[in-house]
């Protein structure tokens, strides 16, 4: 297939098919006739083709996307990555990926999960935009943003979510490689014990501290070490 | 959750800072424009300028307090053809413990150029051996001409330096307004479009720094004469060629 990117009709009709999930016990299965219409897409030139494979974690989707836009001449790159068009597109080409079914029923969550609003907001909490624009940021050295890279696409979980809602940090590379070093354990690839909860120290604690740190110090200038350093006592069990 | 400024740190007024988008070409570029005379900062306090969309962040040293140029090129590899970029200026104490000393945040463009050149807007460049002079002004065109003698232009690299800028930039615009206002006989200035005549264009460019509507074909010599001074010297405040000329010279 063709990547495309919605028009306005193809958008309002995967918006309308996200909505209906969330009241159905029977969903309708994904409406992938409307990736090709021509009535519900747009071309994207260069054309490039695209396979439907699945989504491992979201490392995966970030290498995957990186690895299809790769053919495309940079201002193209440009224009798709702030595109709503493109990424509602992509969402629902990998559907099974970032709303699996379970139990016959799917649960996409909130709407900007799938389809960042028009002004391009939100990309963040979009399933595949987020993993992709980090890992663009701190590529080729990723395993620095292990900490917002782990987990499945769907299911981005607490950790991620909490610094990846903080426009002011998420772009910080030291600040990313600091969350990964403090509340990722690169032995057993998950998140250090009480990591995801809400006592002191926790992921939760470190994005209003730093946004407090932020005010005062130039983080972007230090390395994740003098980071670490400036963050309070609290923060200690998981140095 | 409060936020408390236990730092004394300074906040640059959004009249103090201003910030031009050049998006001819790919990737875009900036320059930045600050006015920090009201702040008593250490001169080797470091500039740092952040661009902000979304979840991508870039980020430009911008030299020093004294001397606020870029050190490398300003272009916007990630952010290019995004809308509505946020820009973040601090000045950063030169100790060493990365302390914000005084900040803008949230700064937006000032000016956004899409034109294939922005002083194509104003000024032509041509090359000639026709004096024996560096370089000299020429009016015979639709645009005042800087012409640079062939044998030290470099291909026009020359005119791009900081020490041909920061030496001339002042004299050019000098040379420009006492044209426009003593020899040139333009009595329109109403052509308020993109393609009005260059004299409009250069009273427009003008009043970005004095903030005066200046009519020369009603003023009297007197008025001509202190409006050219005070044009130049304003918009040497903010072009800072000497500071330019230090940058040269220190980078040899």
């Amino acid at each position: 297939m063709l990547l495309k990117r919605f028009n306005e009709y193809g958008l309002e009709l995967f918006s309308n098919y996200i909505t209906s999930l969330g009241s159905s016990d029977s969903p309708d299965p994904p409406p992938r006739g409307i990736l090709t219409r021509p009535d519900t897409t747009h071309s994207i030139r260069p054309s490039v083709d695209v396979d439907l494979t699945s989504l491992d974690n979201r490392l995966d989707a970030a290498q995957k996307i990186t690895a299809l836009l790769a053919p495309l001449p940079d201002p193209v790159k440009s224009e798709l990555e702030v595109d709503t068009g493109f990424w509602s597109w992509l969402s629902l080409y990998y559907f099974e990926s970032v709303c699996p079914p379970n139990r016959g029923r799917r649960a996409p969550g909130k709407l900007e999960r799938h389809v960042i609003d028009g002004k391009g907001r939100g990309k963040y909490r979009h399933l595949l935009a987020s993993p992709y624009l980090i890992y663009k940021q701190i590529r080729p050295a990723y395993q620095i943003g292990m900490a917002v890279l782990n987990g499945p696409v769907d299911m981005p979980g607490e950790a991620v979510e909490q610094l990846t809602g903080r426009n002011d940090l998420i772009g910080n590379r030291a600040v990313v490689e600091a969350y990964t070093e403090l509340y990722y354990d690169r032995s057993t690839e998950t998140y250090k014990p009480g990591a995801r909860g809400n006592g002191r120290g926790s992921c939760r604690r470190f994005g209003k501290v730093l946004l407090q740190l932020d005010r005062t110090f130039d983080l972007g200038s230090m390395p994740a070490s003098k980071i670490k350093d400036l963050m309070p006592s609290e923060f200690d069990r998981y140095r | 959750m409060a936020q408390i400024n236990h730092t004394n740190r300074q906040t640059i007024e959004r009249n103090q800072v201003s910030i031009q988008l050049f998006k001819q070409y790919e990737p875009w570029r900036f320059d930045l424009t600050l006015d920090l005379d009201d702040f008593e900062l250490d001169g080797n306090a470091r500039v740092v300028v952040e661009v902000k969309h979304s979840i991508v962040t870039e980020r430009f040293d911008y030299g020093t307090v004294d001397t606020p140029y870029p050190s490398g090129d300003t272009e916007l590899e990630l952010l290019t053809g995004r809308p509505n970029l946020d820009f973040r200026v601090k000045i950063v104490d030169p100790d060493g413990s990365g302390l914000i000393l005084a900040e803008a945040d949230g700064v937006k463009v000032t000016g956004a150029v899409s034109s294939p050149d922005r002083r194509a807007d104003l000024l032509d460049y041509q090359e000639s051996e026709d004096r024996p002079l560096p370089w000299w002004m020429e009016f015979d065109s639709t645009l005042p001409a800087v012409v640079l003698n062939t044998a030290i232009s470099d291909n026009g690299a020359f005119a791009e330096s900081n020490m041909f800028r920061g030496l001339n930039a002042a004299m050019i615009v000098e040379q420009v307004l006492t044209h426009l206002c003593y020899v040139s006989d333009h009595e329109d200035y109403d052509d308020n479009d993109e393609e009005g005549s260059w004299q409009s264009l250069w009273l427009r460019f003008i009043k970005q720094f004095n903030g005066e509507d200046f009519n020369p074909a009603e003023a009297s010599s007197q008025s001509k004469s202190e409006w050219i001074v005070t044009s130049v010297d304003k918009f040497s405040k903010h072009y800072r060629p000497i500071q330019r000329v230090n940058t040269a010279q220190r980078s040899g």
